[in-house]
């Protein structure tokens, strides 16, 4: 979604507040949701905060940003309704969900299993070849950033085969290969941007075309 | 007078007023015929956040001894102090420093850290002719096993906007003045891989112990917005796991 969350290279978007020796948390609620936030199993969480009204993401902190979105996710998946969000009493029969017990937050901590998936997928693109990224606009989640879109970069590495991430919410993954690319900065920013400035960013098969 | 986009979305914030839930506000309103000052959800985030976890905790949908454990984790032990052992590592262990810039995880994993946010990584090393700077200008993606949680201005617009636009000037506000002959690669963490910036080791570090060398290593050296540098008094007592 072109959404306000896809912001590299807007502009005057305001000074840098770089806070000198800061605490991991601003205040206790923080604790507490990303707690919830970080136990909580729901699919679809960055979309939902993709979703939030514009104006509000801007407004909102970080923290903010993930009660509202969290709240909102877990009130479209029927995990909480608003009649008991409102009354704090839980209605019965409408438990969903899994439990993170306490005993299980030890090994859910270090839990590191691989997201490669090891299929047999062949990658469209070997590492060296030029490539452009497809001028893609879909209206749900995607991590193909607009600033990339259209330009022409080339494939640093193949970082193996992953589910894909614009498929979260269906039940086929579409798995595929993906890869670092590296654009010039004057191919997506023109004369102005400097000569040996590159970035690089991890794109799967989908978003990309042979150029 | 001109006005500035700024001053737009201070206007649309202010119109757009404190309903972060709309949907569900309209929903009540129409549901008891309120008028709609009357929010379901109270405003204050602390008191919206402590309804939400009693409620989840009715419905077992979550242990509270579960979310104490978490946030002890990542604001006691899960930080970037973990990623300054792997960067001293690698600076006195050439083969380890190979294996760390090969396959970032599983070397990572030799010193013992490992877990969600870090499942794969990528470790792109500073040297006098190329710099790396990582972003996520997408969301926060973010190295938690060796850095821990972000901060604030890393997950901010100002930040996610500019690394890729403007790096070397969002730099000079960190203080970092790049040489022009220095190759600069900004990093967009849009996938599931997560970076780390294996800094330059700097000069004075000589004949140092791996232990006293990771105290040079600090989080901003291991995002790319600073070079490792020689502790201060100020450095040695930061509160970061």
């Amino acid at each position: 979604m072109n959404g306000i969350h896809d912001m590299g290279g807007m502009q005057d978007m305001g000074p840098l507040e770089y806070e000198k020796n800061e605490p991991m948390f601003h205040a206790p609620w923080e604790r507490r949701i990303f707690a919830i936030w970080w136990a909580d199993d729901t699919p679809g969480y960055r979309y939902e905060a993709e979703i939030l009204p514009p104006a509000d993401y801007l407004r909102m902190s970080y923290y903010e940003r993930m009660l509202t979105a969290l709240t909102n996710l877990m009130l479209r998946h029927g995990k909480i309704t608003a009649a008991e969000l409102e009354t704090g009493n839980p209605v019965r029969g409408t438990r969903k969900g899994e439990l993170l017990t306490a005993a299980q937050v030890p090994a859910a901590l270090v839990k590191s299993e691989s997201t490669i998936r090891n299929l047999p997928i062949t990658p469209r693109f070997q590492t060296g070849q030029r490539v452009r990224a497809r001028n893609l606009n879909p209206i749900t989640h995607t991590r193909l950033p607009r600033y990339t879109r259209g330009k022409i970069g080339t494939i640093e590495r193949d970082h193996g085969v992953y589910d894909f991430e614009d498929a979260e919410q269906q039940l086929d993954k579409k798995p595929q290969h993906v890869y670092s690319v590296r654009f010039a900065a004057r191919e997506l920013w023109g004369e102005q941007a400097r000569q040996r400035d590159f970035v690089y960013v991890d794109m799967w098969d989908d978003y990309l075309e042979p150029a | 007078m001109t006005t500035t986009r700024r001053d737009f979305l201070t206007a649309a914030v202010t119109a757009a007023g404190a309903a972060v839930t709309p949907d569900l506000a309209h929903a009540h309103g129409q549901e008891h015929g309120h008028d709609h000052d009357h929010q379901v959800v109270p405003s204050d985030p602390a008191l919206r956040v402590k309804a939400l976890e009693s409620l989840l905790a009715e419905k077992g949908l979550v242990d509270r001894a579960a979310l104490d454990a978490i946030v002890d984790a990542y604001e006691h032990k899960i930080g970037p102090r973990n990623g300054a052992r792997i960067v001293a590592r690698a600076w006195v262990d050439p083969a380890y420093k190979q294996r760390l810039l090969t396959k970032g995880a599983p070397a990572i994993a030799e010193l013992g850290y490992s877990g969600p946010e870090g499942e794969q990584m990528m470790v792109v090393e500073n040297t006098p002719k190329v710099h790396n700077l990582v972003v996520c200008t997408l969301c926060s993606c973010y190295p938690w096993p060796v850095l821990g949680l972000p901060p604030v201005w890393y997950k901010s617009a100002p930040y996610r906007s500019r690394a890729v636009i403007d790096p070397r000037g969002l730099l000079r506000e960190f203080g970092l003045q790049l040489p022009d002959d220095v190759e600069l690669r900004v990093w967009d963490s849009t996938a599931d891989l997560r970076y780390l910036v294996l800094p330059e080791r700097p000069t004075g570090s000589e004949g140092l112990s791996e232990e006293e060398l990771a105290a040079w290593v600090t989080r901003d050296s291991m995002i790319g917005t600073a070079k490792a540098v020689r502790p201060t008094e100020e450095s040695l007592h930061e509160r970061h796991p």
